[in-house]
């Protein structure tokens, strides 16, 4: 190998790397709760709105007080104090999660660009790409659009937001650790565009759906689970889909290690899973991805595969930290417990 | 040099034999050695034999497989090419191999082509393409000039290789597999990798045994060895196509695991002499010795975690081969 192609891939190797290293730890990170803290007059009516809500839908001075005041302030993951002199209406998301909430929102139509990942829902298909933060973005572009705000992910993207705000732009990140954090962003951002009462609609059927399953799995012995969401890769604590799991009344089975990791196969057998999940892509790939893992040598022993316990889960849904992450909690509660979900 | 041979040849044997029962004793499941044993003979419970027996048994042997491949096979191109940097990936086949899989994994074809083999024989054969691609610029006149040939061998690789980082950035999935199977590893392979990689590897070591004698003239120089008797051009033919049958049979089933070739020759030249009567059979033992180390720490330091093989390789071997060149400096000329 000459050194330039190792040095070139080391680079590429260290890069990624050190994404997904951020990407995953999002447990230990001071910003990982998502606190945005809502300042100036807003506070108050963003209080007395969740309150209200839960009385009547109907009501017509509720309506005028789901409106957001402007100019509003909002402190984001990165840190940063993001002001909005007006109802931001030209949005940008660099990120699938963010995208997704976007359109729960009913803000599709408000949204000029999104990055290359987002491919859901399938009105994106539609819109400009700029690239993405793995292959590179295009700024100039972006710049170009003039967007009001652009939304990310703070985690993963936290030099984006800098190299975007130096650029002149409004830049929002989020960076949810929890599903909770994750229905404090959804409302968050509802606040944002003044779209509060869509997003009391979108999270109030997320809470309804891990109520569900948290109702399920009250008394249910929790299940050891063994997740490869990417060929012989585990992951442990610190990352979004070990609490769902968890949630779903499930044990990950290296819930004592943190992150991702390549897994020692050996220590699969050792630790015997219950149930084995993996993700299946779009293209249908399914079978293969299952049987590359039930057919691998000395995983017969496994009792997840003795009982054909090995079940495919959707990827995107359970990476997303966006309105679907409850949808994937309810799949991956139906692949560990079969027997109570109706 | 019979004797040589026999003192190092078997001393090096016993070694190797000693690291694979204690590499087979010891695992990350903690499973006593007495049970390892027992199960071995057939008596021990399903779960002990899966481990043992479908596991870490077959990956061991990939692992001694790879190391002595990757060995031999950098002796043989250091011996032909007379140069001390020359490593089994000098003349592009790990990149060559690594398109090959790269290409397979950026499509999802893994189980498309031909089964579960489908990235190793994809690999191995675009490994031995890039081979004759190298061959084919490099030939002047029916001949093979050694600058040219690593000239050439270099130009391929740098094109070969920002072709694999075009597919990496293309790949959308944040935990790189291009990547990761570069880095190389003989983890979850099952027996059938080594089975399918045993038949080359013995054929071309057998091949290189044969070849000691003319890479001792060669290393006088080609004119010299001409004189001598070499008939140079096939000789150089049959150890550039043996040795590259064997990295691209080591690569295209484990991935890109530096160092092993670089290495393992001139350790083996500090210690026995530059006699590569003694070099090619030392290279295959030393080369297994090594590789099965490595990745028996790749998969012990961090478990339940492993360690990419490549990684370990290269971190162990740079600082020992820095200290024995270090020590054996005096008289020893690489």
């Amino acid at each position: 190998m000459s050194t330039t192609w190792k040095q070139a891939s080391t680079l590429v190797l260290a890069f990624l790397l050190a994404l997904f290293l951020v990407g995953c730890n999002t447990g230990d990170n001071a910003e990982s709760s998502d606190k945005e803290t809502i300042q100036d007059n807003t506070t108050q009516e963003t209080e007395e709105n969740t309150e209200e809500s839960t009385d009547t839908q109907e009501d017509k001075e509720q309506q005028s007080d789901n409106q957001t005041t402007y100019p509003l302030t909002v402190t984001d993951a990165t840190g940063e104090e993001v002001t909005f002199d007006s109802e931001p209406t030209k949005l940008v998301s660099l990120i699938p999660s963010e995208t997704e909430v976007l359109f729960a929102l009913g803000a599709g139509e408000e949204v000029l660009a999104v990055d290359d990942y987002s491919d859901f829902p399938k009105e994106t298909a539609d819109l400009p790409k700029l690239g993405s933060t793995y292959s590179g973005l295009n700024v100039e572009e972006l710049i170009a659009l003039q967007p009001d705000v652009v939304f990310i992910n703070a985690g993963l993207q936290a030099d984006v937001a800098q190299e975007l705000r130096d650029q002149g732009l409004t830049v929002f990140g989020s960076n949810p650790g929890s599903i909770t954090d994750v229905i404090e962003s959804i409302e968050t951002i509802g606040l944002i565009l003044n779209n509060q009462e869509q997003a009391e609609a979108v999270t109030k059927e997320m809470t309804e759906k891990i109520d569900y399953v948290k109702e399920k799995v009250a008394n249910a012995e929790p299940k050891k689970v063994y997740a490869e969401f990417s060929a012989g890769w585990s992951f442990g604590t610190g990352d979004f889909a070990n609490d769902l799991i968890t949630l779903a009344g499930g044990e990950n089975i290296f819930a004592d290690v943190e992150g991702w990791f390549e897994v020692n196969p050996e220590e699969v057998i050792n630790r015997n899973p219950e149930v084995i999940l993996f993700t299946s892509g779009e293209d249908g790939v399914t079978e293969d991805n299952k049987e590359a893992i039930t057919t691998r040598d000395g995983f017969e022993v496994i009792d997840a595969v003795k009982n054909d316990q090995v079940i495919g889960i959707d990827s995107n849904k359970a990476s997303r930290v966006g309105p679907r992450i409850t949808d994937s909690l309810i799949e991956i509660f139906e692949a560990i417990h079969p027997e109570l979900a109706e | 040099m019979t004797k040589k041979l026999l003192l190092y040849g078997g001393g090096a044997t016993l070694l190797l034999l000693f690291s694979f029962i204690l590499s087979l004793s010891i695992g990350s499941s903690m499973i006593p050695i007495n049970d390892v044993w027992s199960t071995l003979l057939g008596k021990g419970n399903e779960v002990t034999e899966a481990i043992v027996i479908n596991v870490r048994l077959p990956r061991i042997t990939l692992a001694i497989l790879v190391g002595s491949a990757l060995a031999v096979a950098g002796a043989g191109f250091q011996g032909i090419l007379r140069n001390p940097l020359a490593d089994p990936y000098i003349l592009g086949v790990s990149s060559g191999a690594s398109v090959g899989a790269a290409f397979i994994i950026l499509f999802g074809l893994q189980s498309a082509l031909f089964g579960k083999y489908s990235i190793p024989v994809v690999a191995f054969i675009t490994g031995v393409l890039t081979l004759f691609v190298v061959i084919k610029i490099a030939m002047r006149n029916g001949q093979l000039q050694k600058e040219t040939l690593i000239l050439s061998g270099v130009i391929v690789q740098a094109f070969l290789g920002s072709f694999i980082s075009l597919m990496v950035s293309l790949s959308d999935t944040v935990l790189n597999e291009i990547i990761f199977w570069m880095m190389g590893s003989v983890t979850m392979r099952g027996w059938e990798y080594p089975q399918m990689m045993a038949p080359y590897l013995l054929i071309g070591i057998i091949i290189l045994l044969t070849q000691g004698r003319a890479l001792n003239l060669f290393a006088l120089g080609e004119r010299q060895a001409l004189h001598l008797g070499v008939a140079i051009e096939r000789t150089k033919m049959t150890v550039l196509i043996t040795s590259t049958l064997l990295t691209a049979a080591a690569v295209s089933v484990a991935g890109v695991v530096g160092f092993v070739g670089l290495i393992v020759p001139h350790l083996i030249r500090l210690v026995v002499g530059p006699d590569y009567r003694l070099i090619i059979p030392l290279s295959v033992v030393v080369g297994s010795i090594y590789v099965l180390w490595a990745d028996t720490i790749a998969r012990m330091a961090l478990m339940p975690k492993e360690i990419p093989l490549g990684v370990v390789t290269a971190l162990l071997g740079a600082p020992f081969f820095a200290y024995l060149l270090k020590k054996g400096k005096k008289g020893i000329n690489l």
